[in-house]
């Protein structure tokens, strides 16, 4: 409970942090600078630049934290991840897809590319999938989406063109701008009431779907939120940023222990730990100082991968 | 006043006729076996009457009303069900786990949990995680989180399945009572001796038919055991009531 009230402090600090911190050296002080000219361009580079790639990172991160959390609950089944179960790269390919529309439509490929992931995989775990079939369909999911990604990448008409989609394939939150964060934001916002509203009904599931019917949970509206809850906040998230993954494997394992295992804490917990998580994660690859910056989505994968290796590797000890 | 009653229920799974005309009802401070081979259809009664599945046929009455016109958080108030199914999916405790049974009245009251807790036994271990637990304490919990729903409606499936001895008679005494202070009880097993000395009353199921429903002296005859059971029992008396312990296997 302590550690639940003392992570918006800590998300704020990491939110200060990474509007002080980037390719220029600007301090966030430099905007009321008595120099005009100092003044304007620290204005411009903390706030049409830093800023709504931290706004984005903070978003993405607590879809991502909370769709796991979700995800997790409604399968009873730890490993479950918007990225590992391809629900992330296929919204990145609905992205791209739409990419080739128009701009407009960019959100709604996301939020239709997730879709139609998450209806393949809770269809499948509704028939009492084990965790076996459902990693396994979300490997299938994701390496077809991602080759059909590459597939664009290959036939991209242009060099600008297929760095737009090269992004979305390593998913990123830097060089965003407000008018990302803005038409993203509400799909991402309905996407956390829907997801939000799952706790009890995830609770209760906790003793099996029986159990949880019988206790009055209505078990297709459960799952109809979980679906279209993740499918607008992840969709829309990587539609703006790309396929960022294991955010929503690694924060539930995390939050778990700290805050326990009742919705009502966990799924604020998650949405805030996938927040500070993936922030933390790009302040950190922007401080590492590379020639080129490393992609926010490479370096979850980084990290995500090593851990998820570990939680098999236990799963197995377990067994 | 009648809690539960099938009234004249029907169900079809993929061509074959899984329940036929049954009708059984279940009035309060009774507590009713529900017993049969396997297949029989004994959970699928307990399902019809908990909403899971819908009769093909007839109708389930809870209270006098009909089920399919109760809301879900009504039902849920109204009958607590403990399925065969042991799941627990996260280490939650003993106690969180027990609370989940006051889900359907929307409050987190600490006493019907308390309640429930020590009716089975088992408030030493409120803080222990339910993963935590050995199969006949879990066993307990399960049936402390129905009990706190305190719908006065329980109906189990085979709640004294893969326990010990002790576990078992512990949780047959829970139910007894509770049978005792007025709730319904309809308890699906396999045990016959111990369904005899527990059991108000007894209703066979076979292939999809009640086959008898009455006093477990009376109905349980041998060419009943023989017919539905395949089997020939030794019988006793124990503490006043009878029971009968199977012998042999027939053809």
């Amino acid at each position: 409970m302590k550690t639940l009230a003392a992570m918006p402090a800590l998300l704020l600090a990491l939110v200060l942090l990474s509007s002080g911190i980037g390719a220029s050296h600007v301090s966030v002080s430099a905007q009321w600078s008595d120099n005009h000219a100092i003044a304007e361009l620290a204005r411009q580079v903390v706030v049409d630049i830093r800023l709504p790639r931290t706004v984005l990172a903070v978003l993405t991160g607590a879809s991502l934290g909370l769709a796991g959390a979700v995800l997790q609950g409604l399968l009873r089944n730890p490993l479950a991840d918007p990225g590992i179960m391809g629900i992330s790269s296929t919204a990145a390919l609905g992205a791209v897809i739409a990419f080739y529309f128009g701009f407009q439509l960019i959100v709604a490929g996301g939020i239709a590319g997730s879709l139609v992931a998450v209806l393949i995989l809770v269809g499948l775990a509704g028939r009492q999938a084990g965790t076996l079939t459902l990693l396994l369909a979300g490997v299938a999911l994701s390496s077809l989406a991602v080759a059909l990604t590459s597939l664009a990448l290959n036939l991209a008409p242009s060099p600008l063109a297929a760095y737009e989609i090269l992004f979305w394939l390593l998913g990123s939150v830097a060089d965003r701008s407000w008018h990302h964060v803005y038409s993203a934001l509400p799909l991402i916002l309905a996407g956390w009431v829907v997801l939000g509203s799952t706790g009890k009904g995830l609770d209760a599931l906790t003793l099996g779907e029986e159990v949880a019917h019988s206790l009055g949970v209505n078990l297709v509206r459960l799952r109809w939120s979980a679906v279209i809850g993740t499918a607008l906040a992840v969709g829309a998230a990587v539609s703006v940023t790309g396929s960022i993954g294991f955010i929503g494997l690694i924060v539930p394992h995390l939050m778990r222990p700290v805050v326990g295992h009742r919705s009502k804490l966990l799924l604020p917990g998650c949405a805030l730990g996938g927040a500070i998580l993936l922030l933390a994660a790009d302040i950190v690859i922007r401080l590492l100082s590379l020639t080129t910056e490393l992609k926010l989505g490479v370096a979850t994968a980084l990290l995500g991968a090593p851990f998820l290796l570990l939680k098999v590797l236990k799963m197995r000890e377990r067994a | 006043m009648n809690r539960l009653e099938w009234r004249d229920v029907g169900l079809t799974r993929q061509g074959l006729a899984v329940l036929d005309g049954v009708s059984l009802s279940v009035a309060a401070g009774e507590m009713v076996g529900l017993i049969g081979p396997n297949g029989a259809g004994k959970t699928s009664l307990l399902r019809l009457a908990v909403g899971f599945d819908r009769p093909d046929q007839g109708e389930v009455l809870l209270d006098g009303q009909t089920l399919a016109a109760l809301g879900a958080a009504e039902r849920a108030r109204r009958l607590a069900y403990l399925p065969q199914q042991a799941e627990t999916a996260w280490p939650i405790t003993v106690r969180q786990a027990v609370a989940l049974g006051r889900l359907p009245h929307g409050d987190s009251k600490a006493e019907p949990v308390q309640r429930a807790l020590e009716a089975v036994g088992m408030s030493h271990l409120a803080e222990r995680p339910l993963t935590r637990l050995s199969g006949g304490e879990r066993a307990l919990v399960l049936l402390a989180r129905a009990l706190a729903v305190e719908a006065g409606l329980l109906l189990l499936d085979e709640p004294t399945a893969n326990l010990d001895p002790a576990h078992q008679l512990r949780v047959m005494e829970v139910l007894r009572s509770r049978a005792d202070q007025g709730d319904a009880v309809v308890v699906v097993m396999h045990d016959l001796s111990l369904a005899t000395r527990s059991c108000d009353r007894l209703a066979v199921v076979h292939q999809g038919k009640l086959a008898a429903d009455g006093a477990p002296a009376s109905i349980l005859d041998d060419p009943l055991l023989r017919d539905v059971f395949s089997i020939t029992v030794e019988r006793g008396q124990m503490e006043g009531r009878p029971f009968l312990v199977p012998a042999r296997w027939v053809a």
